[in-house]
């Protein structure tokens, strides 16, 4: 009632005023509007006056209030600001174990590909070595080294060219010896024509001896006109008997050549006699190791093709893996934008406990305020995001 | 079993037999069979069916008949070798020197 009697009185003071504008009598009905009015104005301020002291009673119980709330607020805030320091903390120690990790990686990529490279070299001399050569490409190495004699196939092609040799080696001095037994055969046929035609001697010195025998035996019939002739008679039968043992010697001489001829001839004969077979089984060992050599010269230059070509893909992939390395660059901008932020955070939770602390409830406009003021800092001052790339593909741009 | 040595019909082609055991041995027989008594053959056949056994001087023995006959690698021709055999006569270049059969 209290409540609606001022503007009541208003709206009747400005109706009572306006009529007495339009009809008479003016001064009364002037008068009363203007009583009106009056009753307005107090009965507005006694109202102002009842209305203001309840908010007096709330004050006093927001203030009572106040330390309570004002210190759940600051631990709140506290509590929040110290686990975002926490985050800014751990982020800080990723940062750091991240470029640790980085960099070893960085240097360990790098390291592979210098190995790999090195291998590659290492790789590029066997491959040099076994097509040219040991040695061919080497300044001091000698004239037939140089020439790329040092190769497996050049050992295989020289092998079978050395058994070639030695086999034709045999084969003409079998013929040789074969030959030799041949002449040893015609000179045993001559010496079995002498042994034959010495066998005819003995009787032809028993005619000898008989021949002589005779005038002898006149000459000893005649007596002493005999006595010369006797002598010439003797003369011929001892160059008979002489004869006989020379005859003997030749006959056990030319034995003597004969058998030393069978020997010589035996002995031509085994020299030309090498068991073939012998050779054969060593032959085909040696032909079955230089196949397999022959192959491992190819297995080792088709291996150290492929060992090249791993190598190369080595190098393209740790090409590829030191350009991802380059995360960490993104990585750590953004990283550092959250951190970053998280210290702006702390700086805002920081300023929010600094109006805390010194919170005047008794004028929440100002304490609005000056929030609203510290809000508009907190943004202006928000820092921006540098990371704009995502992908690690594009670019070729090392950063390492 | 010891060789043996037969002419052609027409008289030009000696055919010699050999032994199961070609070797020193036998040269003596081998040589009067090539030689014989003094007649030259346009060709020599040396028949191996029975051989199984030939060392280097079996060899030296066939590059005597070689030479005998002209040194033409036409001249003598092996017949009948076994694979062993002709091994043999591989490993040593034969093929170059005679006609294998």
């Amino acid at each position: 009632m209290l409540k609606r009697q001022p503007w009541v009185a208003l709206l009747f003071g400005i109706v009572t005023i306006t009529c007495s504008l339009t009809a008479p009598p003016v001064l009364i009905s002037g008068s009363a509007g203007i009583a009106s009015l009056v009753v307005w104005w107090w009965s507005w301020r006694r109202a102002c006056v009842l209305s203001a002291k309840p908010p007096v009673q709330a004050e006093r119980g927001r203030a009572q209030d106040s330390p309570a709330l004002q210190a759940a607020l600051l631990e709140v805030v506290g509590q929040f600001g110290q686990d975002v320091k926490d985050v800014r903390q751990e982020i800080e120690r990723t940062l750091v174990l991240l470029s640790d990790a980085v960099h070893t990686l960085g240097e360990s990529f790098r390291g592979l590909g210098d190995d790999s490279r090195q291998q590659a070299v290492v790789i590029q001399e066997v491959s040099g070595a076994l097509s040219s050569g040991l040695g061919a490409n080497d300044e001091n190495s000698p004239a037939e080294i140089k020439a790329g004699q040092m190769t497996i196939s050049k050992l295989v092609q020289t092998t079978a060219e050395v058994v070639r040799r030695f086999v034709d080696m045999v084969v003409i001095s079998s013929k040789h010896n074969m030959d030799s037994v041949s002449t040893i055969d015609d000179m045993a046929v001559r010496m079995d024509g002498i042994f034959s035609l010495l066998s005819n001697l003995p009787g032809v010195v028993e005619k000898t001896n008989l021949s002589a025998l005779n005038p002898a035996i006149e000459a000893a019939r005649a007596g002493d006109a005999g006595r010369g002739f006797a002598v010439v008679a003797d003369g011929v039968r001892n160059p008979s008997r002489t004869s006989t043992s020379f005859n003997q010697k030749i006959k056990e001489n030319v034995q003597l050549a004969r058998e030393a001829i069978d020997l010589t001839r035996d002995s031509a004969g085994h020299a030309a006699s090498q068991d073939m077979s012998l050779i054969l089984a060593g032959k085909k060992d040696l032909d079955v190791m230089m196949r397999a050599l022959t192959e491992f010269e190819v297995f080792l230059k088709t291996r150290i093709d492929n060992t090249s070509d791993i190598s190369g893909q080595i190098d393209l992939r740790v090409a590829d893996a030191v350009r991802s390395l380059q995360f960490e660059d993104i990585v750590r901008q953004i990283t550092e934008f959250a951190k970053q932020k998280l210290a702006h955070i702390e700086g805002m939770t920081s300023a929010f406990s600094g109006q805390l602390a010194q919170l005047d409830v008794r004028d929440p406009g100002a304490v609005a305020a000056d929030l609203q003021q510290l809000l508009a800092i907190y943004r202006k001052r928000q820092p921006r995001n540098p990371a704009a790339q995502r992908s690690m593909r594009g670019g070729e741009v090392s950063l390492f | 079993m010891s060789l043996s040595a037969m002419q052609s019909l027409d008289g030009t082609v000696l055919t010699i037999r050999m032994a199961a055991k070609f070797d020193f041995n036998v040269h003596a027989q081998l040589r009067a069979a090539y030689r014989g008594e003094g007649k030259r053959f346009t060709g020599y056949v040396v028949d191996l069916q029975d051989t199984t056994y030939m060392d280097s001087s079996a060899l030296g023995m066939l590059l005597q008949i070689k030479e005998f006959a002209g040194g033409s690698p036409q001249a003598v021709r092996i017949r009948n070798a076994g694979t062993s055999i002709k091994d043999i006569l591989e490993i040593a270049n034969f093929q170059k020197l005679m006609m294998i059969e």
